[in-house]
């Protein structure tokens, strides 16, 4: 266990990089690492995630690096080690995110159907490009994904849980973890993240947090019987649950003829009024993606 | 460290209390590392309770063994003997990189510029999942653990599933505490049996009395050491179905 940075105010300055920064809050603790807000030169603000695990540190600084032009995923800007109490610390220097993350959000509003549809599409994105690289992100979850308010973006702000295709699985929560719900191995796979996926579809269709290790899926599908949404969303997330039949262009194609039905609907009642921060985004992201997505399930096709 | 011979030896304490019966568990575990056994430990917390540190004892066993303790509620159990367990491979392999850098360059890993040690890091990274690992599990089944086994014995069978994807060899062997009489244990799953039958080996668990802790752990350390003399893929000798120190 890490001795907790309590006091750590004030200034702190890299040993061989040499740079200064302020410490102005904490922002979170997760895992063996804590995260503060900090600035820098010029007043800069950036997220400051330190640890005194430097193999896994380390190895985030390697992900993120290599994931750079991903969009979808933070920047990081020095790497480097500071000295308190006779301990040596390792910090990263990433980009700070103004924004909820996916829990903290959804907690606090109840997201429209379209709106989850839409965002599981922009997220099939994000897998399909770390899929192509010859990786799986592995560990995704709600907490795992920003909101960025400046950008009107999603950002991923953990890569602990990629690795490589044909790898284990280092990293994963029970509730989307295929091998907790016994629905298959848990070895980094394409299936395996889309398996996340489709179970952070139901947690928000459901709304309400799923246990593998007190629930059986027979139990989720009921839960998914029981919603007032098109049987073919139920069928399509209980199929995916199950046994994964469907490919990542496969499952892109169908969600996105929901989404459009579901769309379609919505104007019909007009009642599209959406989520102030959310609709934002969608209004952006959105039309980008599925512009991009038509053409990407043509060409797979 | 002859890289195709290697294979990290670790026991793994699971408890929900104090030892009770037997020696003392702090030597037994100090007795452990000596033999080239890292002995970490796992204090199990009711979802109830607030206190800060239930058990001084799982730390300073954990300390003496040269391991890592965590405490955890039963339902994280699968995923904290994993962490554990890759803590226990990872900080092995850094600690002898350590040791080869000092007498090469008198530098430790930490003392060098971040850009050089990444690529260190990497490399033990990588290596960590190819490295032999014997992994014994140490369960508490005193009477106090009577409510949490059902959680327990799927976290071992949980744990099966990330630990049977490594690219390395692994050993796993579960033993369970008390076993027939107070102060005995008892093998649940040897080291050479076929994993398939782990589930129900597992269910042969009968919590109840006190918690022998020291006595679980020599034991621990005999059955790993037995089973690196005789040899990993002969036979079992003796079925050690009951060890009475």
């Amino acid at each position: 266990m890490q001795e907790s940075l309590k006091d750590i105010g004030g200034h702190i300055t890299g040993k061989w990089n040499n740079n200064s920064y302020r410490i102005v809050r904490k922002l979170g603790t997760g895992g063996t690492a804590e995260v503060f807000l900090v600035e820098g030169e010029g007043k800069k603000r950036y997220a400051m995630k330190v640890s005194q695990d430097s193999l896994s540190l380390n190895r985030e600084y390697q992900l993120i690096k290599k994931f750079s032009d991903i969009e979808f995923v933070v920047n990081v800007y020095e790497m480097d080690d500071f000295h308190r109490g006779g301990c040596i610390y390792h910090f990263l220097l990433l980009d700070y995110i103004q924004g909820d993350n996916l829990k903290v959000y959804t907690e606090k509003k109840q997201l429209q159907r379209t709106t989850i549809l839409g965002m599981i599409l922009i997220l099939l994105k994000v897998l399909e490009s770390f899929h192509q690289k010859g990786y799986i992100l592995g560990d995704l979850k709600l907490e795992n994904i920003m909101f960025d308010q400046k950008q009107k973006a999603i950002r991923l702000i953990d890569l602990g849980g990629v690795v490589e295709i044909g790898a284990t699985v280092k990293e994963y929560t029970p509730a989307y973890d295929r091998g907790a719900w016994r629905c298959g191995k848990r070895r980094a796979e394409v299936s395996y993240d889309l398996f996340t996926l489709n179970m952070m579809l139901i947690l928000l269709l459901i709304g309400e947090k799923l246990n593998p290790l007190k629930q059986k899926k027979e139990d989720i599908f009921q839960k998914v019987r029981n919603l007032e949404i098109s049987e073919e969303l139920k069928g399509l997330v209980i199929d995916m649950m199950l046994n994964q039949c469907y490919n990542s262009s496969q499952f892109a194609k169908k969600i996105n003829e929901l989404y459009n039905k579901e769309k379609l609907n919505l104007v019909k009642m007009s009642k599209v009024r959406g989520d102030a921060l959310i609709s934002n985004i969608f209004r952006i992201s959105l039309g980008f993606f599925i512009a991009t997505g038509c053409l990407i399930l043509i060409t797979h096709w | 460290m002859e890289i195709n011979e290697a294979t990290i030896k670790e026991i793994i304490v699971v408890t929900d209390g104090q030892s009770n019966i037997g020696g003392n568990p702090v030597e037994a575990a100090r007795k452990a590392f000596r033999k080239g056994i890292t002995v970490s430990t796992i204090g199990i917390i009711d979802q109830k309770e607030q206190r800060e540190a239930p058990f001084q004892e799982v730390v300073n066993m954990a300390e003496a063994g040269g391991g890592h303790y965590e405490y955890t509620y039963i339902d994280n159990l699968s995923q904290t003997i994993h962490t554990l367990s890759h803590k226990t491979v990872t900080s092995t392999l850094q600690e002898a990189v350590n040791k080869q850098l000092k007498q090469l360059m008198g530098n430790e890993l930490n003392q060098m510029p971040p850009e050089s040690r990444s690529k260190l890091l990497n490399y033990i990274d990588k290596y960590s999942d190819e490295v032999g690992v014997c992994c014994c599990i140490l369960l508490d089944c005193s009477g106090s653990m009577a409510h949490k086994i059902q959680s327990a014995r799927h976290s071992i069978l949980d744990l099966l599933d990330s630990f049977g994807n490594r690219k390395g060899r692994i050993d796993i062997a579960v033993v369970a505490f008390p076993g027939e009489q107070a102060d005995t244990c008892r093998v649940l799953h040897h080291f050479n049996d076929d994993l398939n039958q782990m589930e129900r080996n597992l269910h042969r668990m009968k919590p109840k009395g006190g918690t022998p802790t020291a006595v679980a752990i020599d034991y621990a350390t005999k059955l790993i050491e037995d089973f690196y003399s005789v040899g990993r893929n002969k036979e079992r000798i003796t079925a050690l179905e009951e060890y009475v120190v």
